[in-house]
C-alpha cells in the first residue's frame, strides 16, 4: 500500500476531513435556507457562486477521503486479511468513480451558469 | 485415553524420543545475573542459550524494590573501601575477602553500565543516579551513616531486569522460555556435558549438549511458610549440584527480611527505613535503639530481625495476638512516599487495606534470602573439594547469582548487595567463560557418551506415579498429595529453622524431614497430561526443596555458634576459633566438610574479625 | 462460594467446557485473594492449571479473566468478586490449557517496537566512567510507562489487538515505545516515531480504552498511544 495515507497522514485527513463536513454543512444548510429558490435556474445561480462552488468541490473531496479512511479502517479490522486487498481495490474504484461523477457534475453546473 | 496418555507419557523418560540441541554454554535461569551473563556471551562469537523456567520478565529479580550499592558518592562521600568494610562486617566475617574487594570494586563501573543500558534510575537534582541510606552501611569504616544505594524508585529488581532482557532482545539472544531445568548431564568421563529440560507447554523433554553450563536459577525461599519469594524459587540448580555428586556451601544462613507483611510475607523494603521509617513495638516505643545504639533502624537485617522476634517473644508485640510489630512511616512527608515509595505503599494498599502515609503497617521477618548456595570462586567456577580437602574448580560449569556462594555475603548479606552480586559476577562468569570457550572448540565435547540413567530415572519415576485411574470417589484412597506435602515441609522449616534455632528443634527437623522424604517418594499424582503438567513440575520442584531442607537442617545442626543470621539459642555467641569456616554439604549421607574462610584481599589489607556494633 | 472455570485439556478434550468448583464460605477469609483461592481448588483438582508466580503483582504471570475483566489474580480480593466467579483464560491469544493461554503474539509486538535503549550509534562505545545525565523532570516523564510488567490484561481485553494481533503492536507494546520516545537518553526519537507511523502497528487504536480500564497496576496505555499520535505529529511540524 502506499504511504499516502497510512498511519498518521490517514489519521490527519480524517480529523480535517470530519472538521471540514462539520463546519460545510450547518453553513451551507444555513446559507441556502436564508435564499429564496423557487427555481431549478435560481439554485443554479447560487451554486455557482465561486466561493460556495469550491467550498463544495472541496466537501466532495473530503467526503470521499473520510470516507475511504473510515472504511478502509472497519475493513482492516474486520476482514481477514487476504480479502482486504480486493476489497480495498473495488472500494478505490468505487469511490474514484463516484469523485469523478461529483466533479463532473460540479464543472457543469459552473459551465451552465 | 489412559493408554494413549500413558505412551505418550513414556516419551519423557525415553532419550531417544528427545529433541536434541547443541551449545557452547547454556545459561540456566533468566533472572538478572543469567541475563547480564547472557548479555556479555551474545555479543561474543559463541553459540549460547538461556532455559528460563518463567517468561525472563517473570524472573523473581523483578520483585527487589530497594536498590543497588556502588560507592558513586552522588549523595554523599564514599568510596568502594568502605563499601568492602561494610560488606565484611555485615557478613559477620564469614564472607571471602577476596570476592568482597572484587564486587565492591566493581559495582560504580557496572551501575553506571546498567544505566546507559537504560535502567530508569531515580535522579538527584544534579541529574545523577539516586541515591539513599540503607542498613549496614557506614563512611569512613563505621564512622557514620553512607548512602549508598542507587534506586529506581522502589522498583530497582523490575526495572534492571527489565532493562537487561531489553539489552538481550536486541543482541538476539537465545531464550527457552518456560523450560524447567531438571538435571545436569555429564558424559561417561565425568565432565559436565549439557542438561535435560521439560518444555513446559509441550511436555517434551529436551536435551541440551553444552560445553558449559551457567546456573543461575536463583534462591529457595520457598522452603519456608512466610517468605517473600516467588513460587519459582525452589532452588532447582542448587539441588541439580548435590544430586551431581558436588556441594553446597553454607546452607545454615537463610536471611529473614525484618519487614514482611506480617503473617502474610510480602516484602516492604528497607528503603521503607531507609527514607525514615520507624519500628515501633506494642507500647509505641522505637525500639531499635536498645539493639543498636547508633544506627537504630538501619542496623543489619539479621540484627533487625532478631529484634522484631525478640520484642515479640517478650510480649512486646503488637495487634490482639501481639505476633508482629509496626512498621512506622505516618510522620513522613507524604510526597516522599508516594515518589520514593509507591510500590511498597501500593502492597500495604492491596494486601492490608491500609495506607502507609496515615497508618503503621503490622510487620514481622520473613524468609527473604539464602546466604548459602554452590560454592564459586569469583570467576563464578564451580568448586569442589579434592580428596586431600583441597578446593578445585569443576570444568565447564560455572553458577551465579542468589544460588551461587561466592562468598560475598558470609553469614548476612546487607541490603542492595544483592542486585550487586547478581551483575557482578554475572559479567564476570561470562568472561571467564568467553576466555575459556575461546581456547576450546566446543564440538570437541559431543563426542563422548552421555550419562543418562539417574535423570531417565527421575522422569521415569514421576511419569510413573501418576494414578493409572481416577479413584472411585467411595473407596478412601491415599490422599496425600503434592501440595499437603510441601506445606508440612514449609511449616516444619519455619518452625524449626526460623529465626532461632537449638539443637533440639533441629534434631526434630531431621526426623521429620526423613519422614517427609518417605512420602514424598510414594506420593501419587493425578495429571497424567502432557501440556502443562503442573503436578508433575511441582513433584519435581518439592523434590528440589527438599534435598535442600536436608542440607539446610545438617549443615545448621552442626554450626554450634552463632554468627549473622543464624541464631542458636543453645550457643549465643560467634565462635571464631572453632566456626570461621564455611560449611559444605554434600547429599550421601549428608556428610560435611569444611573449608576456611578467606581473610587475605586482592590488593588491600583484610579485615580481621571484630565484635559486631551497630 | 462458587466458581465457574474455563478448562481445556489438549489430549484428552475435544472441547473446552465450564467446570463448577466449590469453597467453603468459613474457608474464604476477607483479605484472602484470587490466588489463593484458586490453589485452594487446585487442592481438590490438581489437575486445574494456570500461571502464577510472585503473588504480589509484580512479575505479571497470573492474568485472567474474570467476571468478564481481566485481572491478576494475586492482587484481587475474592470478595469484591460476584459469585458464582466466572474464571476464563484472558480473551484473543490461543489457549495451551485451561487458564494458560499461548502470549507468542503479545512478546512478539513487544519485541517489534526495539523496546530498548539506544544512547549511542550501534558501533559507538559506552563511556562507563560516566553517568548519562538525567533531570529528575526528564527522568518524570518515564513514570507510568517503565512500571509495565507485561501481564498481557491490556493487550488481550483490547478489539483491535483481538482483530490485528500479528499486525497492531497493541497497548502494551505501544506503552514500551513510548517509554523509549520520551527518554531524553535515547538518541533514535525520530526514528522509533517514524518506524511507529503505520496504519497497523499505531493507527488501529480506536480509543476504545479497554486497556487502561484493565491494567492492574494503573497505568493508561490509552493516553500513551495518543501521546505518541501527537509526539508524530509534532515531528512533521518540525
Amino acid at each position: 500500500m502506499s504511504r499516502l495515507l497510512t498511519g498518521l497522514k490517514a489519521h490527519l485527513w480524517q480529523r480535517l476531513s470530519a472538521f471540514w463536513l462539520l463546519m460545510y454543512f450547518p453553513l451551507a444548510g444555513l446559507y441556502l435556507a436564508n435564499q429564496t429558490i423557487t427555481q431549478h435556474a435560481q439554485l443554479m445561480a447560487v451554486l455557482a457562486q465561486p466561493l460556495f462552488w469550491v467550498a463544495t468541490l472541496i466537501t466532495l473531496g473530503l467526503i470521499a477521503v473520510h470516507a475511504w479512511v473510515g472504511v478502509r479502517d472497519i475493513l482492516l479490522d474486520y476482514l481477514p486479511r487476504s480479502s482486504v486487498g480486493v476489497a480495498l481495490l473495488a472500494l478505490g474504484a468505487g469511490l474514484g468513480v463516484w469523485l469523478g461523477f461529483a466533479i463532473y457534475t460540479a464543472w457543469s453546473v459552473l459551465v451552465q451558469a | 485415553m489412559t493408554t494413549q496418555t500413558d505412551n505418550e507419557s513414556s516419551r519423557l523418560s525415553d532419550p531417544g524420543q528427545w529433541d536434541l540441541y547443541h551449545f557452547d554454554a547454556v545459561i540456566v535461569g533468566a533472572g538478572g545475573a543469567g541475563l547480564r551473563s547472557a548479555l556479555q556471551l551474545a555479543q561474543s562469537e559463541q553459540k549460547v542459550a538461556v532455559v528460563s523456567k518463567v517468561f525472563p520478565t517473570r524472573s523473581h529479580t523483578v520483585a527487589a524494590q530497594g536498590g543497588i550499592n556502588a560507592a558513586l558518592g552522588n549523595v554523599s562521600d564514599d568510596n568502594w573501601h568502605w563499601h568492602m568494610y561494610d560488606t565484611v562486617k555485615g557478613s559477620d566475617y564469614l564472607g571471602d575477602q577476596d570476592a568482597i574487594e572484587f564486587m565492591c570494586r566493581e559495582a560504580t563501573e557496572i551501575v553506571r553500565e546498567l544505566e546507559h543500558f537504560g535502567v530508569p534510575f531515580s535522579r538527584t537534582d544534579a541529574g545523577k543516579i539516586y541515591q539513599r541510606p540503607f542498613g549496614g552501611q557506614s563512611q569512613d569504616f563505621g564512622a557514620s551513616q553512607a548512602t549508598r544505594t542507587c534506586a529506581a524508585a522502589d522498583r530497582t529488581g523490575h526495572a534492571i531486569l527489565h532493562t537487561l532482557y531489553q539489552q538481550n532482545l536486541r543482541a538476539g539472544t537465545t531464550f527457552f522460555n518456560e523450560a524447567f531445568a531438571i538435571d545436569l548431564v555429564k558424559d561417561t568421563t565425568g565432565q559436565i556435558a549439557g542438561l535435560v529440560i521439560l518444555d513446559i507447554a509441550s511436555g517434551e523433554t529436551r536435551l541440551l549438549r553444552a560445553r558449559s553450563v551457567v546456573l543461575a536459577t536463583g534462591g529457595a525461599c520457598q522452603l519456608f511458610e512466610t517468605n517473600t519469594n516467588a513460587k519459582i524459587n525452589t532452588g532447582d540448580g542448587l539441588s541439580m549440584v548435590l544430586r551431581a555428586g558436588l556441594p553446597l556451601q553454607d546452607m545454615e544462613f537463610w536471611q529473614f527480611h525484618p519487614t514482611g507483611v506480617a503473617g502474610k510475607g510480602m516484602l516492604l523494603s528497607e528503603a521503607a527505613r531507609g527514607e525514615g521509617g520507624l519500628l515501633r513495638n506494642g507500647d509505641g516505643k522505637a525500639f531499635m535503639v536498645d539493639y543498636a545504639p547508633n544506627v537504630k533502624d538501619l542496623a543489619s537485617r539479621d540484627v533487625v530481625a532478631r529484634a522484631i522476634a525478640v520484642e515479640v517473644k517478650e510480649g512486646r508485640g503488637c495487634g490482639l495476638k501481639k505476633d508482629h510489630v509496626l512498621l512506622d512511616l505516618t510522620h513522613l512527608d507524604e510526597e516522599v512516599i508516594k515518589k520514593r515509595l509507591p510500590g511498597i505503599r501500593d502492597i500495604a494498599l492491596t494486601f492490608l487495606g491500609l495506607d502507609m502515609c496515615d497508618s503503621p503497617i503490622p510487620v514481622y521477618p520473613t524468609a527473604h534470602y539464602m546466604m548459602g548456595g554452590i560454592p564459586t570462586n569469583f570467576h563464578g567456577q564451580v568448586l569442589t573439594q579434592t580428596a586431600a580437602g583441597e578446593p578445585t574448580p569443576v570444568d565447564g560449569l560455572y553458577a551465579i547469582g542468589e544460588c551461587a556462594c561466592v562468598s560475598v555475603h558470609g553469614a548476612n548479606r546487607l541490603g542492595g548487595n544483592s542486585l550487586l552480586d547478581i551483575v557482578v559476577f554475572g559479567r564476570a562468569a561470562a568472561r571467564h567463560l568467553q576466555a575459556t570457550l575461546a581456547e576450546h572448540k566446543a564440538s570437541d565435547f559431543f563426542d563422548p557418551e552421555l550419562e543418562l540413567t539417574p535423570v531417565v530415572q527421575r522422569l521415569a519415576h514421576w511419569t510413573q506415579a501418576v494414578q493409572a485411574e481416577k479413584p472411585d470417589a467411595n473407596e478412601p484412597s491415599d490422599d496425600d498429595s503434592i501440595a499437603a506435602i510441601r506445606r508440612d515441609l514449609q511449616a516444619v522449616m519455619q518452625r524449626d529453622c526460623g529465626v532461632f534455632r537449638t539443637e533440639q528443634t533441629l534434631s526434630e527437623l531431621c526426623d521429620t524431614l526423613n519422614n517427609l522424604q518417605q512420602r514424598l517418594h510414594r506420593v501419587t499424582l493425578q495429571d497424567a497430561g502432557l501440556a502443562f503438567n503442573l503436578e508433575r513440575l511441582e513433584a519435581m520442584e518439592l523434590e528440589n526443596l527438599m534435598t535442600l531442607a536436608f542440607a539446610t537442617a545438617h549443615s545448621a545442626r552442626a554450626r554450634t555458634e552463632s554468627r549473622g543470621a543464624h541464631s542458636r539459642m543453645d550457643y549465643p555467641e560467634r565462635n571464631d576459633q572453632a566456626w570461621l569456616k564455611h560449611s559444605l554439604y554434600f547429599r550421601q549421607d549428608h556428610a560435611l566438610t569444611y573449608k576456611p574462610v578467606n581473610l587475605t584481599p586482592l590488593t588491600v589489607d583484610g579485615f580481621e574479625p571484630k565484635a559486631r556494633v551497630y | 462460594m462458587q466458581f465457574s472455570i474455563y478448562r481445556y485439556q489438549p489430549q484428552t478434550d475435544a472441547e473446552p467446557f465450564m467446570q463448577t468448583f466449590e469453597l467453603d464460605e468459613a474457608q474464604v477469609t476477607d483479605d484472602m485473594m484470587l490466588l489463593g483461592a484458586l490453589e485452594l481448588l487446585r487442592e481438590q483438582d490438581p489437575t486445574l492449571t494456570f500461571r502464577s508466580s510472585c503473588k504480589e503483582g509484580v512479575c505479571g504471570s497470573d492474568g485472567m479473566n474474570v467476571n468478564g475483566q481481566n485481572v491478576l489474580s494475586c492482587i484481587t480480593r475474592v470478595r469484591t468478586l460476584k459469585a458464582p466467579v466466572v474464571i476464563r483464560p484472558m480473551p484473543g491469544l490461543p489457549v495451551i490449557r485451561d487458564l494458560v493461554i499461548d502470549m507468542d503474539l503479545f512478546y512478539q509486538q513487544y519485541e517489534a517496537v526495539d523496546p530498548y535503549l539506544q544512547p549511542t550509534q550501534p558501533n559507538q562505545t559506552i563511556d562507563l566512567d560516566h553517568e548519562l545525565l538525567q533531570s529528575p523532570e526528564e527522568r518524570e516523564r518515564l513514570d507510568g510507562s517503565y512500571e509495565c510488567i507485561l501481564c498481557g490484561c491490556c493487550a488481550t481485553s483490547c478489539p483491535s489487538f483481538w482483530w490485528n494481533p500479528d499486525q497492531f503492536h497493541g497497548p502494551a507494546a505501544l506503552l514500551a515505545a513510548r517509554r523509549f520516545v520520551v527518554d531524553s537518553r535515547d538518541i533514535t526519537t525520530r526514528d522509533r516515531l517514524e518506524k511507529l507511523d503505520d496504519v497497523y502497528k499505531t493507527f488501529r487504536c480506536r480509543n476504545i480504552q479497554n486497556c487502561t480500564a484493565s491494567c492492574p497496576k494503573g497505568l493508561n496505555p490509552s493516553q500513551a498511544i495518543n501521546e505518541l499520535k501527537s509526539l508524530m505529529l509534532k515531528k512533521q511540524v518540525d
